[in-house]
Order: structure tokens, then sequence, then C-alpha cells
């Protein structure tokens, strides 16, 4: 008996060539990552062909197949073609979208990290600081896969951290207190973080967005709380990723 | 007596694994591949294994031009020689520039750049041919340079970054690239966003 048709929606992240005219790609949607073969694809008449790009908001029809899943109808929703027209803006949304395919899990439910990826892919050519929105992005995507980082206490006593510098550890993924990082002697495994770092990462765990224009932040702030950011998804995910050299450019 | 793959002779698993380094081989289709050359005569078989050595031994990338040649050592290939320098046209691949070749429009030369910015396979312009092209500039006798990257999101970021190095730094050089929208055979109904917004952007006057 054939299988019938199914219905998904996603970002194509990654594209690859495949023997004569045939193109895999790889979608991210609330299902989380699935792999689909589009055959004839690369045929300039294909009526696939123009779809199956990465950076691709997608509605697709595919057959469900032991192997890979053959596709019969894509159809393109969003192709952000404001970040495809910016070198800066394709490097950052390629980090983005190798991110979200680091974090995303296989049985659960995406629907909300989809919609973040999505929106935040649909906000950042309109952006003053685009880095500031990927900063965002990372935060919270590490906090909806259960991974946020503990800002306003202490990660060993549980203390409320008091207004001044304090020292990161993205093996613990927060704050220590002076008195524990003390005793711990903990400095070779954690980082300093200045009191306005800390207060860009507040803000953003309050999700108080607008006030973080006001703060006239420099992409150097920014810059170091992604380093911060960045430690701690490089010991989640256990490996760099690969965009993460392209995404400060 | 053992069973299964490890069972084989040494010399065949070699080389089931030295097929299955090609791409789109499999390990099914390279066993296949495998068997196939051990029922073929010895005659056909050096054939194939001497025609990948030449390959190997005898050819490389010219140093200019990064297209295939047999003079792997000189600076300039036979055709860097052959064709004007006004006019180059930058590729991602050999077989780009060998199908454009093949068209006869362009009638310049080519620069290959042996691959595309891909930030997901971790390639950025530093494994590209970019600093050869530079070179290439140098000498001051390119007009025009015409970026023939493939409109894909790598091929346009490629095309992005070349473009911003070579205006930034080579004022008097003209740059173009391959122009883009609706192919021919397709139709409009199923063409995508990017496709229509690049045949409204540049749509020609009817004559």
């Amino acid at each position: 008996m054939k299988t019938p048709n199914k219905h998904l929606k996603g970002i194509i992240t990654r594209c690859t060539n495949y023997k004569e005219s045939d193109r895999i790609f790889t979608l991210i949607s609330d299902d989380g990552i699935m792999k689909f073969i589009a055959r004839g694809a690369k045929k300039p008449s294909s009526k696939l062909s123009g779809h199956i790009e990465p950076l691709n908001y997608v509605a697709l029809y595919y057959r469900p197949s032991k192997s890979l899943n053959s596709v019969s109808q894509v159809e393109s929703i969003h192709s952000f073609l404001e970040i495809k027209k910016e070198y800066n803006l394709i490097l950052k949304a390629q980090y983005m979208m190798e991110l979200a395919e680091s974090l995303f899990s296989e049985n659960d439910d995406n629907s909300s990290i989809l919609s973040l990826l999505i929106n935040t892919l649909r906000n950042i050519h309109n952006s003053k600081i685009p880095t500031l929105d990927i900063l965002i992005f990372e935060f919270e995507l590490l906090k909806h896969q259960g991974f946020g980082i503990s800002i306003f206490d202490c990660t060993n006593c549980d203390k409320e951290l008091e207004r001044s510098d304090h020292y990161f550890s993205s093996n613990v993924g927060g704050f220590y207190c002076t008195t524990c990082f003390e005793s711990k002697r903990l400095l070779d495994q954690s980082v300093k973080v200045t009191v306005g770092q800390q207060l860009i990462l507040r803000t953003i765990a309050r999700k108080n967005y607008k006030d973080l224009i006001s703060l006239n932040l420099s992409e150097k702030e920014i810059s170091n709380c992604r380093k911060l950011i960045q430690n701690s998804i490089r010991d989640i995910i256990g490996v760099q990723l690969k965009t993460v050299k392209f995404s400060d450019l | 007596m053992t069973s299964g793959k490890n069972s084989l002779p040494v010399e065949v698993q070699k080389l089931i694994i030295a097929f299955s380094s090609l791409p789109g081989i499999g390990p099914k289709t390279a066993q296949r591949l495998s068997y196939f050359v051990l029922s073929q005569n010895k005659e056909e078989t050096l054939k194939l294994a001497e025609a990948l050595k030449e390959v190997k031994e005898n050819l490389g990338y010219c140093k200019t031009c990064c297209f295939i040649t047999s003079d792997k050592d000189s600076e300039n290939c036979g055709y860097c020689y052959e064709k004007e320098s006004e006019q180059i046209c930058v590729v991602e691949n050999v077989i780009d520039a060998i199908t454009i070749e093949m068209s006869g429009i362009h009638k310049g030369s080519f620069h290959v750049l042996h691959g595309a910015i891909s930030p997901m396979n971790g390639i950025g312009p530093e494994k590209l041919k970019v600093e050869e092209l530079m070179k290439r500039l140098n000498r001051g006798e390119t007009k025009e340079i015409i970026l023939a990257t493939n409109p894909t999101l790598e091929g346009e970021a490629t095309g992005m970054y070349l473009n911003k190095i070579i205006s930034e730094n080579y004022k008097n050089i003209k740059l173009t690239r391959l122009a883009r929208g609706l192919a021919s055979g397709t139709d409009l109904e199923y063409s995508d966003f990017n496709t229509l917004s690049n045949a409204f952007q540049n749509r020609t006057s009817i004559d």
C-alpha cells in the first residue's frame, strides 16, 4: 500500500548536490531535523529548484520512506531576501541555523525554537546592532533547551549576587559569588565578568529588550557577552560550531 | 572461517574502501564495483589504473588561473597565454569554466576559485583561490571581472565577498555578475520569491 503524503513547514539549513540532478537537503521543523531528497531539483526547469535553498522557510509535501524522504512539492513561505543581499548577514544567519540545528531535540516539540529562529531572521536586517540580536537568540535558545544561564544567583550557594564583578564558569553555566569563588579557587576555569556585561545579560534575561538600546552598548561589550555564551554552547554540545568564527564579521 | 567483510582478501577490502571514498559511492556500490573490477580482464583494469595514475602524476592546477594544466610547474598554463586577461570570468569550479567555454560566449580568461564560501562546512575565503586572483589583478592588465558564481546562497556570498574586496582595492576594474532571473523553460507559477524578485529588478525594455 502506498504511504500517504505528509505536510511540513520548516527552514532549510543545508543543501548538497546528489547524483546528476538531485539535491539532498536538511530541514529544521517542529518535528525536529529531517533530511529530504528532491529529485531533479538541479534542473533549471524543475518546479522545486528555486525553493530548495538554505535559508528558505518552506512548506513541503513528502513521501515518508525508510531511507530519505522524497519531496513532491515545495513552496517558499519566506526567503529572507534582505539577509541574502548582505554578506555579513548571510554569515550570521548561517551561524544561527547551525546553532539551532545543534540544539534541536529529536522527540520534543520544537515549535518555539523554530519561531524564535524565524523571528530573529525576520528582524535582523532592520537591527542597528545585529550581534545583539544574535546574543538574545543564543541566550533564549539555551534557556529554552534547559541550559539557561544562572545570572541572578550564585550557582554554588544560591545567594543573590551583589552588584560587583563576578566570575562566570561555562562548565556550571553560571556565576560564582566572591565567597564561593575564593573558597573554591576556580580561577583557571572561570572568566571575570564586569558589572556592565552582567547588566546586559540581566536585561536580556528580564526580556527588557527595549532597555538594551538605551544602554548605548558597544560592539566590544556585546562581543564579550557572546564569548561567555559561546563557551557555554561549546561545553553543552561538545564541539565548536563551524560557523562561530564567521558570525562576528 | 570468519564470515562477512573481514573474510575477504585484504586487497579487495582496500579496493572497497578506496571506491567508497568517491562522491556518491556508498559501501554497497563500492562492493559491486570491486567485484566488477575482479571479474574484468587484466588489461582493462590496468588501463583504468594507468589513467588514474597519469591524472594524478601529470596534471595539476595553473598557478595563475587555477584551471587544470599539464604544465603544473610553470607560472602560466597554455590556456592563460591563449586568452585575453582583460576580462576574467570568476567561476566556482573547473566544470563551470568548461561549460561557459563550450558555449563560446566568453572570449576572455577564467579564474577558478575551487569552491564557494560555506560557513556551515567551515569554508571561508582563505580556503579559496582568492589570493591568486588578487595577484592577477595586481598585474594591472584586467579591465573587467565577471562574477559567474552559482546563484545559490554560497555562490552569492562568495560573489558579495569578491565584490567587496575588489571594489575596495581596485577602483578601475569594472565588476559585473551574470544576470539573475527566470530560466528558459520554467513556469512563472512555480518560481520562488528570490528568482521573481531578481527577474523584476533586472527586467529589460522591449526594443
